[in-house]
């Protein structure tokens, strides 16, 4: 079995290091962390590593969440890929907003870094049973 | 200690000395030197996204219910808990030092 491959964009340092830790302790995802959305649409539209699974902070400077998902649906290499929010504004309202927008489930910030690898992997799972 | 608690001790570390800016930061708007609303609106969610990564549960609560009522005309009462929080983990943390 391949790692799941998550490509994962927040704009605050100190949790894009724990979530890349955390991710880290599970030999069955391979994470690549960027803060911005300009750098994941790159990585996406360069096609030399594609994700499985795409992990999006909300608010973000520049270009937020909502809006990088609109922009990646428009490559071919994540038009179809599994994307996941991430958001400390975490009520059901919100929820419900951000999975009409398309994704495929909402984390909360914060996370468990012991199980948010095992977290991604079931949503990956369910997402395309 | 394992090399992700060790990251993680050092990450708690940063995190604590960010907190002490903020709480400078905070204090400040409280007396007379009022941050631009997008600059607390960000504090505000930066804490409540990352407090409770390490620890601090009551500070990532209070920013989170400041990040809400931020959005929706602000806040002070939850402000000042906010700060009253930040103090906690400040002072703490030096002490623990």
């Amino acid at each position: 079995m391949s790692a799941l491959r998550v490509l994962y964009v927040d704009d605050e340092p100190d949790i894009r290091e724990v979530a890349l830790l955390s991710m880290q302790l599970d030999p069955d995802v391979e994470c690549r962390a960027v803060e911005c959305a300009a750098k994941a649409i790159e990585i996406v539209a360069a096609a030399d590593w594609l994700p499985d699974l795409i992990l999006l902070d909300v608010m973000m400077p520049i270009m937020d969440g909502p809006t990088a998902l609109e922009k990646l649906r428009d490559l071919p290499g994540s038009a179809a890929t599994p994307v996941v929010f991430m958001t400390a504004r975490a009520q059901s309202f919100e929820k419900e907003r951000l999975l009409k927008l398309g994704a495929v489930a909402v984390i909360s910030k914060p996370f468990d870094p012991m199980s948010l690898a095992k977290q991604l992997r079931a949503i990956y799972a369910a997402a395309t049973a | 200690m394992n090399s992700f608690d060790a990251t993680m001790a050092t990450l708690r570390a940063r995190f604590v000395a960010r907190a002490a800016e903020d709480l400078l930061r905070l204090r400040g708007h409280q007396s007379g030197m009022p941050l631009p609303r997008q600059d607390l609106h960000w504090l505000a969610h930066r804490l409540a996204g990352s407090a409770g990564l390490f620890g601090f549960d009551e500070v990532g609560l209070l920013a989170g219910e400041l990040d809400d009522r931020l959005a929706s005309g602000g806040d002070a009462t939850t402000l000042r808990e906010l700060l009253t929080a930040l103090e906690g983990v400040v002072s703490e943390n030096r002490s623990a030092d």
